[in-house]
């Protein structure tokens, strides 16, 4: 009797589970329309939930099938799921990789299918991808620069500044770093130091006390990205000075942090990328790969097409 | 028939089923998962995507089949995921400065045997809890692939004698899913044809009782981690040569994947029973539903809470077919029903 019972349970339960995966099936793909494959780096994170609804919206507006999957920041199932998308028979592939050097079985995986792949952002780890979609980091930096002459000079201090870099290994966020240093000199400053703080805020925090100590005169900092520019800035306050009107901080990412700390007060302003108009150029660069035409590179030897970012600062800050 | 007989008779039959869920119950859940998806689950019949679903099983299974070997004698080991990351990224290294695809299998291998030995040691001979250890030597092993890759960046090698290990095939069929094939009738062999699989099984059944009959506890333990290592050290390779490349921060929660799999196949956490053939089909699950659930665009939240449904389902079906075993049936002793399970090799060799 017993016996029955358990065969009956075993048997509903394995039912039940392989029922409940096969659930909701998704309707089949015509083969008139075309499939956009986008391979997402973590939708844990507002940046790729912004890149991934201008994606979604771009594929809408063009009439195309859309299909999603995420690598949940692990370079095993970036390559896993995105043979998974291939395989569903796509027409283009993009992707924001959340290891580029993990890149390589999936171009290779897409060349033999004969899909081009567009790379949002972050890396494309040397592989024969068809082109690169990143943030203009070096503009971004020139832009901090030119407003933080702006900060300076109306505040007349003196022509001091200091620079906070990412980890070395980051090879496009280091642009902005290079891009605020070149224009920031050419504007008559002296940049005083050039340290990194790893991309942490704690490290953020004793870069900037120690840039303190060496150079009390230092008037401005630019941080390489948000964390580390808060850091910075709560280095400052504790030193008994802001952030905002005594040593111009200035950030890159527009991340929630540093918009609370310039409506505090703390920081002066950051530099905004645009995952979402990111999210749909992709869509446009696959639809003309897609129909053979070849592309208009910012930077034609490493396939790169940049996209412009935006100050933001007291005046101009989302709610 | 003596009352004492027809016990024995009656529960005979109810261990018989009892073992043959055991045995065959996840290989017949892959089997009805395989056939439905093939139906209903749209580009499923693919056949490069069902290649990559068994090319995708092979990377946890062969650590699972050392894994397989470390729970049934009623240990097991958390250090496998960095083990993992800090071979791997020494093969990489030393095959893209040597070009040697044979001496980078050596290292990748070697590196994660040595870690296996070292926890060996430290559980028998110092006396640590495999479960502290194992967890210690996780975060020392990761420490140490952070410090030796100076900071993170994964090392990439891409020549076609390196990457055909992970992405190649034989005859269309995967090389990693045949390496995982040989190392699953090498995990076999080692638990059903030698003394040391049966010290194994009798250690993992009652360790006390094995000691006093005079199996080399110590000794074998240390084997296991070893053998643990040398299996993790196989998957270490091919995810490196899957991927192209491999970084200090490589699968994180790798060993957990691995002792979910064997435990998924049937394996008893607690030890003294558990079968390759159900962690080969464990891991044929783990990876068939990571492949449905994409191809039926699941949202990654929703996969998150999936992959833990399934798990604990899978569990829950062994703890309610534990329950139904013990109620159902009187206790009698483990020695009278020895002769009815192949499983109970208990005792000395």
């Amino acid at each position: 009797m017993n016996q029955k019972i358990f065969k009956l349970i075993t048997a509903l339960l394995v039912l039940s589970f392989v029922l409940a995966a096969c659930g909701s099936s998704g309707e089949e793909a015509t083969s008139e329309s075309r499939t956009i494959g986008f391979s997402v780096y973590d939708m844990q994170y507002g940046f790729f939930q912004d890149m991934e609804a201008g994606t979604r919206e771009g594929a809408k507006d063009a009439g195309y099938d859309y299909i999603l999957v995420d690598q949940k920041s692990s370079e095993s199932t970036m390559v896993s799921a995105t043979i998974d998308l291939i395989n569903q028979g796509i027409d283009a592939l993009i992707i924001s990789p959340f290891k580029p050097d993990a890149l390589g079985p999936i171009v290779d995986a897409a060349k033999e299918k004969g899909i081009p792949v567009v790379v949002n952002d972050i890396g494309g780890g040397g592989t024969d991808y068809n082109v690169i979609v990143i943030s203009n980091n070096y503009e971004g930096g020139v832009m901090a620069a030119e407003h933080m002459d702006e900060l300076i000079s109306a505040a007349g201090k003196p022509k001091k500044v200091a620079s906070i870099t990412c980890e070395a290994s980051a090879v496009y966020a280091a642009r902005r770093n290079v891009g605020f240093e070149a224009k920031i000199k050419e504007l008559g400053y002296e940049v005083v130091a050039t340290l990194s703080g790893n991309s942490q805020q704690e490290q953020g925090y004793k870069v900037m006390q120690d840039i303190l100590t060496a150079n009390p005169d230092v008037s401005g900092v630019f941080s390489c990205n948000d964390p580390m520019a808060v850091g910075a800035a709560q280095a400052i306050s504790d030193a008994g000075l802001s952030g905002a009107s005594d040593i111009f901080v200035i950030g890159f990412n527009a991340d929630e942090i540093a918009l609370e700390s310039i409506k505090a007060g703390d920081m002066a302003a950051t530099v905004q990328q645009v995952p979402f108009e990111m999210g749909k150029m992709t869509v446009e660069l696959a639809t003309q790969l897609m129909n053979g035409k070849t592309l208009a590179y910012d930077n034609a030897e490493l396939r790169e097409i940049f996209v412009p970012v935006n100050l933001i600062t007291l005046d101009n800050i989302p709610n | 028939m003596t009352v004492a007989e027809k016990q024995i008779k009656k529960f005979s039959v109810k261990l018989g089923w009892d073992l043959l869920w055991e045995r065959y119950g996840i290989a017949t859940v892959v089997l009805i998962a395989w056939v439905i998806a093939f139906f209903f689950v749209p580009n499923f019949r693919n056949p490069d995507n069902m290649l990559n679903v068994i090319r995708q099983s092979a990377f946890v299974g062969c650590a699972a089949v050392g894994m397989t070997i470390a729970i049934i004698s009623g240990t097991f080991d958390l250090s496998v995921g960095s083990t993992l990351a800090l071979s791997a990224y020494l093969g990489l290294m030393v095959v893209s400065t040597t070009e040697s695809v044979l001496l980078a299998i050596l290292v990748t291998v070697l590196v994660a045997m040595l870690i296996g030995l070292i926890n060996g040691l430290l559980i028998t001979k110092v006396g640590i809890s495999a479960f502290i250890t194992t967890l210690g030597m996780s975060f020392i092993v990761r420490g140490l692939s952070y410090i030796i890759s100076k900071g993170g960046e994964p090392v990439r090698y891409n020549a076609k004698a390196f990457i055909w290990w992970g992405n190649g095939s034989f005859l269309r069929i995967p090389i990693p899913f045949i390496i995982f094939i040989i190392c699953a009738l090498a995990g076999w062999f080692i638990l059903k044809k030698t003394p040391f699989g049966r010290y194994v099984f009798s250690i993992g059944t009652n360790e006390k009782a094995a000691k006093v009959a005079g199996v080399p506890v110590q000794r074998t333990i240390i084997f296991i981690f070893i053998i643990v290592g040398l299996f993790t050290g196989i998957s270490a390779f091919l995810i490196g040569s899957r991927l192209y490349s491999a970084g200090p921060g490589l699968e994180p929660g790798f060993e957990l994947s691995v002792i979910a799999a064997v435990v998924l196949g049937g394996t008893r956490l607690a030890g003294g029973r558990g079968s390759i053939l159900g962690t080969i089909a464990a891991c044929l699950l783990y990876a068939t539903m990571g492949n449905i659930l994409n191809l039926l665009h699941a949202d990654a939240f929703v996969q998150r809470v999936a992959v833990g449904m399934i798990l604990l389902l899978a569990l829950s079906i062994e703890g309610i077919r534990q329950r139904i075993f013990e109620h159902s049936s009187r206790r009698i002793t483990t020695l009278e029903i020895e002769p009815n399970s192949n499983e109970y090799q208990g005792g000395q060799a």
